[in-house]
Order: C-alpha cells, then sequence, then structure tokens
C-alpha cells in the first residue's frame, strides 16, 4: 500500500498539452477519482501514474520514493482497463496467475491466492474458460481478479465500468467499493460519469482540458461547486449572473433579469456593485407560498415525465432555468409557476 | 377486408425476392469457382493417367484408357525424387529465414510510429509485383559475383526474397491488430520484454504467422525463375523439372504429373492450417462489448 503523490505534472503530445500542472496527493488506502469531460486529461494522468507515459515536467511518488524513471513493469501498481484487456489466448486462472508469475511467487501460492480472487469475485468453477466463452460482466471481473491478485500498491481504474449495461455498472461500482475498502487499497479511477463518481469515491478530482478544477469529497463537489464548469458537469444547475445591489451582515440582494434574489454569501459575502456568477440546483426551486422571501414567476417550456419526477424547462423573463417537481403534479407547455428558493441554495462561482 | 389482412406486406415480398436473388448468386458463384479451381485439377489427373498406347485426341471426351505408365515416366526418367527433396528442403529454409528476417520488420512496420511508414510498406511488397524473370535476370549477376549461385545457401536467399513479401505482409497486420491495452496490461503487471514476445506477442500473431507461414512455403515450392537463373544444373526442383515438359517439347501428360506432385501437397498443408487457424484469437480479443 501506498500513499500516491503528484507534483506539478505536465504531459504534452506534440503541441496539445494534454495535462497542465496537475498536484494531487491521494492518501493509503483512500479512493480518489479523476472525473472529467472526454479530452480533460484524466486518462493521460492515470497512464503516467502506471508508468505508460513519462511526464514532461513534475514528479510522482509512492510513498517518499521518486517513480519517474521506474518502468510500468516495476511499478507495482495494477491496472483495469477499460476494454479488460484480458489476454486471449490465456483461460481464465493463467489471465489471474499471469501477474503472481512474473513476480516470480511459488507455484503453491500461486494457486492459494489465485483460488481466494476466483472465491471473492465469485469466479469458481470457470477457471478453464478463455475470455471469450465469458460475458462482459464476468470479463470485468475477471480483469478485477488479476488486478488485485497481484497485492498492487496502487489500484489504477480506467473507466472500468462503461461497456458494461446500466444496471450491471451499479452493480459492479458497488462491487468495486466494497472490495477496495476491505482490501485497503489506495486506489485512482477515471470515469466520465458524474454518477459514478459521486457514488464510489472518497474524493473526486474534476478535471477540465488538463487542469484541477476542484477537489472534494461527493457532497462538497455537488453541494459546493467551486466554479461554473464544476456545477455544470456535476448533476444540473442553473448557473447566472447577477449584480449585488445590497447586502447585509451574511447575506446579499442579487438583481436578476426576472427580480431581486436574496442569498447567503458566508464569509466570501461579495460587495455590492459586483457582477457575480452563481448556481442552485433544480431540485432547489420549490414551490413558492405567502412569507417565503424570494419569488420567481416563472413559465412552463417543456414537462418531461422522468418517472421519479417532472423535469420542467422554465422561462423567468428570457431567463431558462431548470425545476425537478413531484412525479404527482401536472404541468402543461404555458403554465404560470411560481417558485421560491432557499437563501442557502446559492453557489458562489469563480 | 378480409383479402387485404392477408395479403403480404410488399416490404417483406421484396425482402425475400432480395433473399433468394442472393441465394442464386451465391450458388451461381459457387459453381463457377468449383469449375475454376476444380477443372483444371480434373484434367490434370485425367492427362496424367493417359495411357500412352491409347492417345487422348479429338473427338473423345475422355481418354480410352487410364494407367500409371505417366507417373512411372517420371519417376523413373527425371530427377523427380532429388527435385523433390531438394524443394522440401529448401521451402522450410526459405520459411525460417523469412519468418526470422521478416518478425522485427513487420514489429516495427506493425507497432512504431516511424517516419514515411506507407513507403517503407510499399517498398517491401515490391518483390511481390515485380516480373520474376527480371528479378532472376539481375538478381544472378550479384549472386555469381557473391558466389552464391549453383549454391544451396544462394537458393535459399533467393527463394526468401521471394516469400519475404507475404512474410512481412501478413505479420504486420497481425501485430496491427493487437490491442495496445494487452501489451500495457502485460507490462503493467510485470512482464519484461522477454515475456512479451513470449508469451503475448508470439501467441497472438499465430494466425497471421501461420497464414504467412503457407504463402512463403508455397512461393518457395512454387518459385522457378529464380532458381532455374542461379540453381540449375546442380540444383533441380520441382517447378524447374515441369517447365522442361513445357516450351518447345511440350509433353502434356508428363507436365501434368509433375503438376500434381507440386500441387497437392500445398493443398494438403492448406486444409491442415486452415484447421489451426480455427480459433481467431484477435477477433476474441476484442471482447464482447
Amino acid at each position: 500500500m501506498s500513499r500516491l503523490v503528484l507534483k506539478n505534472i505536465v504531459k504534452k503530445f506534440e503541441n496539445v498539452i494534454a495535462v497542465d500542472h496537475v498536484s494531487l496527493e491521494v492518501e493509503e488506502g483512500e479512493f480518489v477519482t479523476l472525473l472529467g469531460p472526454s479530452g480533460c486529461g484524466k486518462t493521460t494522468t492515470l497512464r503516467t501514474v502506471a508508468g505508460f507515459y513519462q511526464p514532461d515536467e513534475g514528479e510522482i511518488y509512492f510513498n517518499d520514493r521518486l517513480m519517474n524513471n521506474i518502468p510500468p513493469a516495476k511499478r507495482n501498481t495494477a491496472m483495469c482497463f477499460q476494454s479488460y484487456a484480458l489476454f486471449p489466448h490465456m483461460n481464465v486462472w493463467d489471465n489471474i496467475a499471469f501477474g503472481l508469475k512474473m513476480r516470480k511467487v511459488p507455484t503453491e501460492e500461486q494457486k492459494k491466492r489465485v483460488a481466494e480472487v476466483l472465491q471473492m469475485m465469485s469466479l469458481a468453477g470457470m477457471e478453464k474458460r478463455m475470455p471469450s466463452q465469458l460475458s462482459g460482466g464476468q470479463q470485468q471481473r475477471v480483469a478485477l481478479a488479476r488486478a488485485i491478485v497481484t497485492q498492487p500498491d496502487i489500484l489504477l481504474f480506467d473507466e472500468p465500468l462503461s461497456n458494461l449495461d446500466a444496471k450491471l455498472r451499479v452493480q459492479v461500482r458497488v462491487e468495486i467499493k466494497e472490495m477496495q475498502k476491505r482490501l485497503g487499497i489506495t486506489s485512482l479511477y477515471v470515469t466520465h460519469d458524474q454518477d459514478e463518481a459521486l457514488a464510489i469515491s472518497d474524493r473526486i478530482v474534476v478535471m477540465n482540458q488538463g487542469h484541477i478544477e476542484q477537489v472534494g469529497d461527493p457532497e462538497t463537489i455537488y453541494l459546493h461547486p467551486a466554479t461554473s464548469f464544476v456545477a455544470g458537469f456535476i448533476g444540473l444547475a442553473n448557473i447566472l449572473n447577477g449584480k449585488v445591489i445590497a447586502r447585509d451582515e451574511q447575506r446579499v440582494l442579487l438583481e436578476l433579469p426576472f427580480g431581486t434574489l436574496w442569498a447567503f454569501g458566508g464569509n466570501l459575502c461579495p460587495n455590492v456593485g459586483d457582477m457575480v456568477k452563481f448556481s442552485f440546483r433544480p431540485e432547489n426551486l420549490v414551490q413558492y407560498r405567502e412569507g417565503n422571501m424570494n419569488k420567481i414567476v416563472t413559465t412552463v417550456v417543456h414537462a418531461i415525465f422522468m418517472g421519479n419526477a417532472v423535469d420542467l424547462f422554465l422561462d423567468a423573463q428570457g431567463v431558462r432555468l431548470r425545476a425537478r417537481a413531484q412525479n404527482t403534479e401536472k404541468f402543461k407547455s404555458g403554465d404560470t409557476v411560481v417558485f421560491t428558493i432557499d437563501e442557502k441554495a446559492f453557489q458562489f462561482l469563480e | 377486408m378480409q383479402e387485404k389482412i392477408q395479403k403480404i406486406p410488399l416490404y417483406i415480398r421484396q425482402a425475400r425476392r432480395k433473399q433468394s436473388l442472393t441465394t442464386i448468386l451465391t450458388a451461381f458463384f459457387i459453381v463457377v469457382q468449383i469449375i475454376w479451381v476444380g477443372l483444371p485439377i480434373f484434367m490434370a489427373v485425367l492427362w496424367s493417367l493417359v495411357d500412352p498406347d491409347h492417345p487422348w485426341s479429338f473427338p473423345s471426351i475422355l481418354p480410352e484408357k487410364l494407367s500409371l505408365a505417366q507417373w512411372v515416366y517420371v519417376f523413373k526418367y527425371t530427377n523427380i525424387v532429388r527435385a523433390l527433396k531438394t524443394s522440401y528442403m529448401l521451402a522450410p529454409c526459405a520459411v525460417a529465414l523469412s519468418f526470422l528476417l521478416g518478425l522485427p520488420t513487420a514489429y516495427v512496420l506493425g507497432r512504431k510510429q516511424i517516419r514515411g511508414k506507407k513507403f517503407f510498406e510499399t517498398i517491401v511488397l515490391l518483390p511481390m509485383i515485380m516480373p520474376g524473370m527480371v528479378v532472376a535476370l539481375f538478381l544472378s549477376r550479384v549472386f555469381t559475383a557473391f558466389g552464391l549461385a549453383q549454391n544451396f545457401f544462394g537458393l535459399v536467399l533467393a527463394h526468401t526474397l521471394m516469400a519475404l513479401p507475404y512474410m512481412i505482409r501478413l505479420l504486420a497486420t497481425s501485430f496491427e491488430a493487437i490491442p495496445q491495452d494487452i501489451i500495457d496490461a502485460a507490462e503493467n503487471l510485470g512482464a519484461n520484454t522477454f515475456v512479451k514476445i513470449k508469451d503475448i506477442f508470439l501467441p497472438m500473431i499465430r494466425p497471421g504467422l501461420l497464414a504467412g507461414i503457407i504463402f512463403a512455403f508455397t512461393t518457395s515450392i512454387e518459385e522457378f525463375n529464380l532458381t532455374f537463373v542461379i540453381g540449375t544444373p546442380t540444383f533441380e526442383t520441382i517447378p524447374t523439372i515441369l517447365y522442361s515438359f513445357l516450351g518447345y517439347n511440350f509433353i502434356r501428360t508428363n507436365a501434368s504429373v509433375v503438376a500434381l506432385i507440386m500441387m497437392i501437397p500445398n493443398i494438403i498443408l492448406l486444409f491442415i492450417v486452415e484447421d489451426l487457424l480455427k480459433f481467431d484469437y484477435l477477433s476474441a480479443s476484442l471482447g464482447k462489448l
């Protein structure tokens, strides 16, 4: 087990900067996810940790050991690939035992350890099957088994679930999380799926265009996004610009095309006259009742029944808003709906 | 109303018509293919069995009498046995050498990004499109200069030259088809270069390697031009004997015998390898998506 430290990693391809001064620390046994859209540099960062890429600048440490010049074969990481990358000409047993053979583990112990992970991954009885004879979910579990059997210092996951169907994906991500907690292996996980990231991680690193936008636990990332990119990328968000026209101790009055709103600013409270960017979640918009402080009058543009909720596309004096309503309520285009929003629901963005 | 419901919809009728057209066309081309390949072989077999005392001539559709006399003649009065030995000693040597020379080249062409890759790929294929006799005429000077004419090793080199393009091409395609992830996974699990070659690359290029071996082997067995120019009279192979029955003293019956001797082992080889290729690693390696 290792602590992973990245210091100012830069990686360029030709003239494109794929990773731009990324610094990150992953504690022993921690599960950290790199989350971002495709091309944000998350996979490049992961592959740099594995040693498949040499960083152009910066240092990689496992504990206190500088890893920059250590070849991938000697890093004692284990990677789970999106394509599973099982050896197609080897059966399940040989696939899993491959890493142990490379480490010259005695045959008896190999047998014991492979049997153990087969049991753990519910693959017992499939030792002799070839990868092509397994379902996608089984291949995925073989890939996981092959990775953990070597007792790696760091587990690396490169979008391991994106080839599975939606139901299996949810199931396997729980399995991965449980397995990681039980074994306590430091893990770095790459995904573009925000639900997956929120569900599986101790901490999330949101990346965009090669740099880190925000690092935090899932609650912080979702509830307190630091930038408009994070607010927009994780979940749905209404991102608006407004002018501060008044303030009291910890609150500001924001002026918007459709009226004014009181927002709790805390210690970061902006000054009067500032233009600010802020966000709130669709679910923060709730039905207005007499006495509520904030009032937003909207017209329904579309109402989409989602099963567990109704997804509302709203217009408030030319400003587009999204809201979520209970599935028992009925809406149709052109309806006027009045919402309120709690002053603490606002997130001021950089 | 009733009739309308029972009527088969137009799109289904169209689909059926299309399907039956496909079936007819497939059957047609299979028949053409059988005639195209099968008829010459059938004729060769008949010609090789013609009895010398009862010549097969117009208007008889089949030979009057069949005998093994032509076979006996070829084995008795030509060097066919020695030529067989030479041919079947040359071919494995040429295959082995073209594998050894072709493997590194194919690896680079298949897996490395190098400048002018397209150019090298084309250059490698040149011996395939150059007329064999042209290559033979000019190369014979070089071979003579280096003392490689009338020399077994010289013949191995010559055959390797002709076999190499097939070997390189097929191996390069196989190398190219291996997903990088699999190589990365092996490395990630601790494989060094030697292990990667032995346990990953070689097993995974096996289908291409077997195909390359067939092509290289048959090319060598059928090679005439270079062998004739730099090998004869010291060395005779099956094709040089075959050609001796062609040309001015054209003897179709004997030529048929030699042609069959040359052809049959190749066909058997093809079936054996075809059988070995049953499990396609490359398609399996892409996983179930």
